[in-house]
C-alpha cells in the first residue's frame, strides 16, 4: 500500500472521529440517571481545578429520560410538533415550486434570464436579519404576524431550492429535450417525462436540506414567535440546557431522530446532487 | 412553436418569481423608508443622514468588522481544509463513498442539539481547559475573550467542512484519470500536477463553494445565539445580534439602513463571483 494512501486513512479516521463524537456523546449521556449527571456535570465554577467528567458510557443505564419525555413533559412532544407543522408545508411547497422553475430558467431563451437567476442567488446568500423588515412588512400585509405562516411562505419561495435544482440540470443533455419536441413533445410533457425523472437525486437532496435547515430553525423563531410555546424546539434545546439540564440529552436525541432518519435514507442522492453535473462540458 | 414554448416556460418560473417578488424584492425595496426617516413616531425625512450616522455607531462597527472576520477567516480555512480531506477521501483504498458519507453527518444535526457538548468542551471546567490545565496552562472560558470567534470557526468548520469535501469529492472525480497519465509520462511532479490539472478542473466547484461557505457563515449565529443568546460577548458580537436586537428596539432605520450597507456588499461580492464563474468556463470549455 502507498504511503499515500496509508496517510489519507489515518487522517479520514480521524475526521471520522471527530465528526462522530458530539452526536454519540449526546446520545449515550441520554441514558444518565439524574444523580450521576449531577454528578458529573454540575461544578462550582468558582472553584479552580474543578472539571466538568464527561463520559461516553453512564454508570448506571436507564431509560427514565425517555419515559419522562414521553409520558410526564408534554411540553417536548408539544414544541417538537411545533417543529414538524413549520417543516412539512414549506417541505411541501419547495418540492412544488422549485423544479418547475429550475427547468424554466435551464431551458429558457430570455436573454437577461442569467440577471434574474442572479437576483435569486443574492437573496439566497443574504442573512435572514436583513429580511427581518421585508418579511415583518408582508407579513402585516396578510395579517399572519405572530403565526407560522409568517416563516413558512419566505420559506417556501427561499430561492435556495432553486439553486440546487439547476446547479443539476446544467450537465442534462439538452439534445434529449431537442429530440423529444422533434416527437411533439411540449414542454410540459418535456419536463414531466424527460427532465423530471433524472431530477430524482437533486429533488431528494433539496428534501434533504430544505428539511435540515428549518428544523435547525433559529434566526426566524426567535423574532417571529411570541411565546415559548409558540417555539420550534430547535430553539427551546438551548432553554432546557439552563431549566431542566437533565433532561437535554434525551430531548435532543430525540431530536435528532427525524434528521438522522431522512439522512440515512437519502444520503446516496444527497451526494449525488449537491454536486455539479455539468462540470464535465 | 419556439414563442409558445418560450411562454410555457415563463408560466413554469411564474410561481417562484412571483413569490421571490412578493416576499423578498418587493418589501425589501420598500424597507429603504426605514432608512430614510428620522424614527418610528416621527417619520420625518432625513436623507442619506441614517447612514452616515450608522457608519460611525461603534456597535455597528464591532458587529461589521466581527461579522466579516469571520468570514474572511471561514471561508478561505474551510476551503483549504475541504479540499485537503477531499484529496485524502480520494486516496483511499477503500470505503470512498461511506467515508465522505460520514463525514457529510454533522450538517443534518440541529445546532441545539448538541449546544451542551460546546458547553462541556469549551466552558471554564470542560475538557479543552483539562487539558490545558494538565500541561500547566492557564485556563479560561474559551467562548469568551480573544478565543472566542476561534471556537466558532471550529464549531463552523465542524459543522460545514463535509458538505464542501463532497463538492470537491465529486469535482475530483469528473477529471478525467488519461489527464494524469499524460501529465506522468511528462514527468509532471505532484505539485504540477496538483497546479495544472486539479486546480484548473476544480475551479467551477470552487465557486459553489465559496458561495456556500459565505452562506454558511452567516448561519454560525445560530450556534452563538443557542450558546450565549442576544448578547455574547464583544468578540462574537455579529450583524445579526446589531439587527435583531435594533429590531426588539424598533430602531428601523438603524436596521434598515445596517442592512442595505450588507446588501450592496453582498450583491457585488457575487456579481464579482458570477463574472469570473463565466470568464473560467469559458476558458475551460
Amino acid at each position: 500500500m502507498k504511503i499515500s494512501s496509508w496517510l489519507s486513512t489515518v487522517i479520514i479516521f480521524i475526521a471520522a472521529i471527530l465528526v462522530l463524537f458530539p452526536v454519540i456523546f449526546i446520545f449515550s449521556n441520554s441514558f444518565m440517571d439524574e444523580l450521576e449527571f449531577l454528578e458529573r456535570y454540575s461544578i462550582d465554577e468558582s472553584d479552580s481545578g474543578a472539571f466538568l467528567k464527561l463520559s461516553l458510557i453512564p454508570d448506571n443505564f436507564t431509560l427514565q429520560r425517555y419515559i419522562r419525555l414521553f409520558t410526564q413533559s408534554p411540553i417536548y412532544l408539544r414544541l417538537f410538533w411545533n417543529s414538524v407543522i413549520l417543516v412539512v408545508p414549506i417541505l411541501l411547497g419547495q418540492c412544488l415550486i422549485s423544479p418547475l422553475s429550475a427547468y424554466a430558467f435551464e431551458f429558457m431563451l430570455w436573454k437577461y434570464k442569467e440577471i434574474l437567476y442572479y437576483v435569486f442567488v443574492v437573496v439566497m446568500l443574504l442573512p435572514l436579519q436583513i429580511l427581518l423588515v421585508p418579511h415583518f412588512i408582508v407579513a402585516d400585509w396578510l395579517g399572519i404576524n405572530g403565526t407560522y405562516w409568517a416563516i413558512i411562505l419566505p420559506g417556501i419561495f427561499n430561492p435556495f431550492g432553486v439553486f440546487i435544482l439547476r446547479q443539476q440540470l446544467r450537465g442534462f443533455p439538452k439534445e434529449c429535450i431537442d429530440a423529444g419536441k422533434m416527437d411533439g413533445a411540449n414542454e410540459w410533457v418535456g419536463f414531466r417525462s424527460i427532465v423530471l425523472p433524472n431530477m430524482k437525486p437533486a429533488i431528494a437532496a433539496l428534501c434533504i436540506l430544505t428539511f435540515v435547515e428549518y428544523w435547525n430553525i433559529v434566526d426566524q423563531a426567535i423574532i417571529f414567535t411570541k411565546s415559548y410555546f409558540q417555539q420550534p424546539l430547535s430553539v427551546y434545546l438551548s432553554r432546557i440546557v439552563e431549566t431542566d439540564p437533565g433532561m437535554f440529552f434525551a430531548v435532543s436525541s430525540f431530536y435528532m431522530v427525524p434528521a438522522i432518519l431522512i439522512f440515512a435514507y437519502g444520503h446516496e442522492h444527497l451526494a449525488q446532487g449537491i454536486t455539479l453535473s455539468g462540470v464535465r462540458n | 412553436m419556439k414563442r409558445k414554448s418560450e411562454f410555457v416556460l415563463w408560466i413554469f418560473l411564474l410561481p417562484s418569481f412571483m413569490g421571490l417578488l412578493i416576499f423578498y424584492v418587493i418589501p425589501f425595496l420598500m424597507s429603504f423608508y426605514y432608512a430614510l426617516i428620522d424614527n418610528m413616531s416621527n417619520k420625518s425625512f432625513v436623507g442619506l443622514r441614517n447612514f452616515i450616522s450608522i457608519i460611525g455607531n461603534d456597535v455597528f462597527r464591532r458587529a461589521f468588522f466581527n461579522t466579516w472576520l469571520f468570514i474572511l477567516l471561514s471561508v478561505p480555512i474551510g476551503l483549504i481544509l475541504s479540499l485537503f480531506i477531499a484529496l485524502c477521501i480520494d486516496q483511499l483504498p477503500k470505503g470512498k463513498r461511506m467515508s465522505a458519507t460520514i463525514l457529510m453527518l454533522p450538517l443534518i444535526i440541529p445546532s441545539g442539539t448538541i449546544v451542551y457538548f460546546w458547553k462541556v468542551l469549551f466552558n471554564s471546567g470542560g475538557l479543552i481547559n483539562k487539558i490545558l490545565y494538565t500541561f500547566g496552562y492557564d485556563y479560561r472560558d474559551l467562548g469568551q475573550g480573544q478565543w472566542a470567534l476561534g471556537v466558532m470557526l471550529l464549531i463552523f468548520l465542524w459543522k460545514n467542512n463535509g458538505y464542501n469535501v463532497i463538492l470537491f469529492w465529486a469535482g475530483l472525480m469528473w477529471i478525467p484519470e488519461e489527464y494524469y497519465e499524460m501529465a506522468e509520462m511528462e514527468g509532471a511532479s505532484f505539485f504540477q500536477k496538483f497546479r495544472h490539472i486539479t486546480f484548473v478542473y476544480l475551479t467551477p466547484t470552487t465557486f459553489v463553494v465559496i458561495l456556500m461557505s459565505i452562506a454558511n457563515s452567516f448561519k454560525v449565529f445560530k450556534e452563538i445565539y443557542l450558546l450565549y443568546g442576544n448578547y455574547p460577548t464583544s468578540n462574537l458580537y455579529m450583524l445579526q445580534h446589531f439587527m435583531n436586537n435594533n429590531f426588539m428596539n424598533v430602531n428601523m432605520q438603524n436596521l434598515t439602513s445596517a442592512s442595505y450597507i450588507m446588501f450592496l456588499i453582498l450583491a457585488v461580492i457575487i456579481a464579482i463571483l458570477f463574472k469570473l464563474q463565466r470568464h473560467v468556463s469559458i476558458t475551460i470549455g
